[in-house]
């Protein structure tokens, strides 16, 4: 009889090999069933639903207002809680985690929402609308809710901010020390020119101190959503999207105009003053450090939520708004557009009805007062709409934007273009081309039209008639 | 008489790949799957969400022939590379050659000039753009105060790249270690013997320091050219590819192709672009290595 009670190392090894291999699968083996069954009270709480959000805002306003938003549902007496997540870069790690089998129960917000319309990454809700007690089609601004529509299949909610986004707001100090009256506010393109050479000032060795209007800057100029592109060719009165044929019409004299008219604008300032403006302050009215909230611009083309975020970040000074400015053979015209941030639910999420409840919910009046106390952002409800509301005398001018969906002439929708990115690409690379010299007009303007038509022709060739 | 395999060969075979079989399939998984893929998707039509489409070798031809963007792209990101990677290089060697003298508080020198490499990229991204602000930035508030224009670092088409090089110059943290590494092992008997032949300091330095030190020149060269091709980082940060596409790079129009057009096929094939011309360059510097390297182990 052997007693021999060494261990070889091979031996050893191969022992250590089974006992890790066996962990492993011990750890990959159901959990174990409870040891009793649960009472009927434990029951009805183990179906609760937890779903997951993600929101791309952030800042000290936009977060307090998602984070009261959750807080707002999870306190409900309901079946479904919510667990938010801010994600940055949420167009990325969107696109990652729908292509890897986990998206998000419900997003919003910042995504190319027509992109993912287009593609199918996004699960169409007309069932869950047309069923829906809370959510009817006609609750919405016109046009919004036709915004968030591809192909005649509605892909998202309007939730948290969505609205009128062309208002020509206007510094009043810098407007009185001009002598300009804001009273009668320049109407045409031409007018508007002469307001920004009374108002732009250098100091003297060249530099600029105080720019009249930036063409480039807000909902004129940059960013990524579509009725950015569109406000240049719409002040024209040119449609740059056909739905239809789903093709572009940038190659239209109107549209070169549209670029003529930048270009002199940004020529009266100088391109390097301007582009050193705008690098040093920053666009937009949400931050303190950007041009127009610090007394630097005297005039900005944005939307209903610049008076919001302009009580926040210019508390002491005063603003007044009026319409936008149009070409001349336009100046009887006024016109307004709507757009925003649907709630969408990707494709392959499996809670639906929860994720829906949860969309619902944002779309409500309650949601939208703590989406509103926080950011003064509204999410396109009709019904929110009314000017004499007490919480919209909070800011000021907010009214203003309010009763231009009702009074403008023209209201226009975003366009649902499927490759909105690259054409987002596109315009700023025609209007840098067009400002900085390299390309005249005409030719910035056809090299955009063929550029955008090859790409829609090479990714929807099916589509385009 | 050939060697026969034996059964105990191939179970100690079995058993070392059983071992590194965890980096084995992290390695399968993690990188040979994603090169081999991006090969296969830069041969077609693929934007993540739908089927990829094969269409043979369309990127790589539209990338070369047609798209403007791309030609843009490819100068600026050699201009990074040719005028970047040799200015980060001399300010490093230069640097680690002052820091290698005896001289006071050496070590908090040393340590400061480290520190850069241990800043997170966007909190060096932030500093920098108000170093550069041509309102309230450092050098622009001076200038402003004695009534002269401004500099527009990184507005203007012609300093932006020049200004993003200046930022990769004052992070060369780690390529004054790797220099001042070598920069010890240069030996006190070849100075000595110099200085008796009548060098002088700026002689010795030239045909005596930088010689032993070419080794290591190679390799800062060689990986600072690689990580050059690749910049990304600061660029997306501080100019966004502007103004007007002056510093879009090649990551970054990658990037913008892949996430932002829905172009991943294209991205794809701007990647091999990207792998084959860091390969050139790589075998033209080794090439040239066996001209001016000099290894002080070798017999000739």
């Amino acid at each position: 009889m052997n007693h021999d009670t060494t261990l070889s190392r091979r031996r050893f090894l191969q022992l250590s090999a089974v006992g890790i291999g066996g962990a492993a699968i011990a750890a990959c083996a159901a959990p174990a069933a409870p040891a009793a069954a649960p009472e009927e009270g434990e029951m009805a709480a183990e179906e609760v639903v937890t779903i997951s959000w993600w929101h791309a805002w952030g800042g000290t306003t936009g977060m307090a207002a998602m984070e009261g938003v959750a807080a707002a549902f999870n306190e409900e007496d309901r079946n479904v809680k919510v667990e938010r997540l801010h994600v940055t870069e949420m167009n990325d790690k969107l696109l990652a985690a729908i292509a890897g089998g986990t998206p998000p129960d419900v997003g919003v917000c910042c995504v190319q929402y027509a992109e993912l319309y287009s593609r199918g990454a996004v699960m169409a809700i007309d069932d869950q609308i047309d069923n829906s007690d809370v959510i009817g089609r006609d609750d919405f601004v016109p046009g919004l809710l036709e915004s968030m529509q591809w192909q005649g299949e509605t892909y998202g909610v309007p939730g948290f901010e969505a609205g009128p986004r062309y208002g020509l707001m206007y510094n009043k100090a810098i407007i009185d020390e001009a002598g300009l009256d804001p009273m009668n506010l320049p109407r045409t393109w031409d007018e508007m020119f002469e307001w920004h050479v009374e108002l732009t000032k250098f100091d003297d060795a060249g530099n600029v101190e105080i720019v009249g209007f930036d063409p480039r800057d807000a909902t004129a100029g940059n960013g990524p959503a579509t009725n950015i592109p569109q406000f240049w060719a719409l002040t024209y009165g040119l449609d740059m999207w056909d739905d239809e044929t789903n093709t572009f019409n940038y190659d239209d004299e109107l549209f070169v105009s549209a670029l003529k008219t930048i270009k002199r604008f940004t020529d009266h300032v100088g391109i390097q003053q301007m582009e050193s403006f705008r690098s040093s302050f920053g666009g937009w009215t949400q931050s303190p450090s950007s041009s127009f909230p610090s007394g630097v611009q005297a005039m900005i083309v944005t939307g209903y939520y610049a008076p919001g975020e302009l009580f926040h970040s210019a508390p002491d000074k005063e603003f007044g708004v009026g319409w936008a400015p149009v070409s001349g053979d336009r100046s009887d015209v006024t016109f307004q557009n709507v757009g925003g941030h649907p709630m969408y639910i990707p494709n392959g999420v499996t809670e639906i009805d929860a994720a829906f409840e949860f969309i619902e919910f944002c779309s409500e009046e309650k949601a939208q007062n703590v989406i509103f106390d926080n950011t003064g952002w509204l999410g396109g409800r009709k019904a929110l709409y009314d000017p004499d509301l007490p919480k919209y005398q909070r800011y000021e001018n907010l009214d203003w934007f309010l009763q231009s969906v009702n009074e403008a002439d023209e209201l226009w929708a975003c366009p649902v273009i499927p490759i909105q990115g690259f054409v987002n690409q596109q315009r700023s690379r025609t209007y840098e081309s067009v400002i900085f010299g390299d390309k005249d007009p005409e030719q910035a303007a056809a090299d955009m039209q063929a550029a955008c038509t090859e790409e829609m022709l090479k990714s929807f060739p099916e589509l385009v008639g | 008489m050939s060697q026969q395999w034996t059964p105990a060969q191939t179970r100690s075979l079995l058993k070392g790949l059983a071992f590194i079989s965890p980096w084995l399939v992290g390695f399968a998984g993690f990188v040979l799957y994603p090169i081999a893929a991006s090969a296969y998707y830069s041969l077609t039509r693929y934007d993540v969400l739908r089927p990829a489409r094969f269409i043979g070798l369309e990127n790589y031809v539209e990338l070369f022939v047609k798209d403007e963007t791309f030609r843009t792209v490819l100068g600026n990101t050699v201009y990074l590379v040719v005028v970047g990677v040799p200015a980060g290089l001399v300010a490093a060697f230069l640097l680690a050659s002052l820091l290698n003298r005896k001289m006071k508080l050496r070590p908090l020198f040393r340590t400061i000039f480290f520190l850069p490499v241990l800043v997170p990229a966007v909190a060096s991204a932030e500093v920098w753009r108000w170093v550069y602000n041509t309102n309230y930035g450092v050098i622009n508030s001076v200038i402003k105060s004695w009534g002269w224009a401004v500099i527009p670092f990184i507005s203007s088409m012609e300093l932006a790249k020049p200004s993003l090089i200046l930022i990769h110059v004052w992070a060369q943290g780690t390529a004054i270690v790797i220099f001042l590494a070598a920069l010890q092992d240069v030996p006190s008997s070849l100075m000595d013997a110099a200085e008796v032949d009548g060098a002088n300091a700026l002689q010795r330095f030239w045909h005596v320091t930088v010689p032993i030190c070419t080794p290591a020149i190679l390799f800062v060269m060689l990986t600072g050219m690689i990580g050059m091709f690749q910049y990304f980082t600061l660029g997306w940060l501080l100019t966004q590819g502007g103004p007007n596409e002056s510093t879009e790079f090649f990551s970054l129009y990658l990037y913008r192709n892949a996430f932002q057009f829905f172009k991943m096929g294209y991205a794809s094939a701007q990647a091999w672009i990207l792998f084959i011309i860091i390969l050139a360059f790589t075998l033209l510097i080794f090439r040239s290595s066996a001209r001016w390297v000099y290894y002080a182990g070798e017999s000739d």
